[in-house]
């Protein structure tokens, strides 16, 4: 299975191993290392800071049940990713309603960003947020981690056809409305 | 700037922060060690599903289990009941033969008082019938 590119800042490989025999700090090496992918997955498909921190932790917990199945740096990347997708498509759907109802007026989560335009991001995020949760996830791995299609539908168990169909209508919903809601000027096709 | 580069740099991911790390740990179980560590044998609770037993077989002999404890209890039940049916046949009978004995007893007592007479102009004397 190929798997995406191991982070440059993967630790080295003993710190899993020793994470698997039950050693703390190694485990905690581990959370450093990848709390920004799972986290920031979280947080953007669930636009809710405290949501992402406890699916984040979740993840983690998870993992330390499974770390005897991982079977190596680039498989701990692709289970995080997994479970990670997974999880935070379920608390999505379960949230859905009020995000529907509420989502254009709901402030910005707690959240330091440097964009390089904040208008442009902000509105962005709150656009993607809009997304049902799946197309939502789909933007989001294709975005935040840089994978390609193939790559997703590994990760969300879904068709490839079906993962790029999510793709194309949502950066085409995404467009006009990005459009609507800043201007064509901000906004760059 | 592109619309996908506008995007990917919207959705930088985030680091939670200070100490998020240690907050995951917190949660870990003191004892709690990844499931690749041997397990003591004494460690291992009587109802803990062995390593390498798959969840549904766990779960068939479970099942099995609670079956075999049903019927086992049904069988106590029906062996109880009959026990008791015993018990109250053999009273029944006790109490026939008892109730034959006074009839027996009865019938004697009058056979024995029809051969006693009472003697005229003393009635305080009795005197034998002669058959």
């Amino acid at each position: 299975m190929a798997l995406a590119a191991v982070p440059a800042t993967s630790p080295p490989p003993a710190t899993l191993e020793r994470a698997r025999r039950g050693d703390a700090d190694a485990f905690g090496g581990l959370v450093r290392e990848r709390q920004r992918l799972v986290f920031g997955l979280a947080l953007n498909v669930l636009r809710d800071r405290a949501l992402a921190e406890e699916v984040a932790q979740e993840v983690f917990l998870q993992l330390h049940r499974s770390l005897g199945s991982i079977e190596s740096e680039a498989h701990l990347t692709h289970w995080l990713r997994r479970v990670t997708s997974h999880r935070a498509i379920d608390v999505a759907r379960h949230r859905r309603h009020a995000e529907l109802s509420g989502l254009d007026e709901a402030p910005e989560p707690w959240v330091v960003r440097r964009d390089a335009d904040p208008l442009v991001g902000r509105t962005l995020r709150r656009l993607v947020a809009a997304l049902p949760p799946r197309p939502r996830t789909v933007v989001v791995l294709r975005f935040q981690e840089d994978l390609e299609p193939a790559e997703i539908a590994r990760v969300l168990d879904m068709p490839v056809n079906t993962v790029k169909s999510h793709l194309r209508r949502a950066l085409a919903v995404l467009r006009a409305r990005a459009g609507q809601a800043l201007g064509g000027a901000e906004v760059t096709s | 700037m592109r619309f996908e580069d506008q995007l990917r740099d919207a959705l930088r991911p985030l680091d939670p922060g200070p100490r998020f790390a240690e907050r995951v740990l917190a949660r870990l179980e003191p004892t709690a060690k990844p499931d690749t560590a041997e397990p003591s044998a004494l460690a291992v609770p009587v109802l803990a599903r062995p390593r390498g037993m798959s969840r549904l077989v766990a779960l068939g002999l479970a099942a099995s289990m609670t079956l075999a404890t049903s019927a086992g209890l049904v069988f106590l039940e029906t062996q109880r009941r009959a026990e008791g049916e015993r018990a109250r046949q053999q009273v029944i009978t006790a109490l026939r033969l008892t109730s034959g004995e006074l009839n027996e007893i009865g019938r004697r007592l009058t056979a024995a008082a029809a051969r006693v007479e009472t003697v005229p102009g003393d009635p305080g004397r009795l005197e034998e019938r002669v058959p």
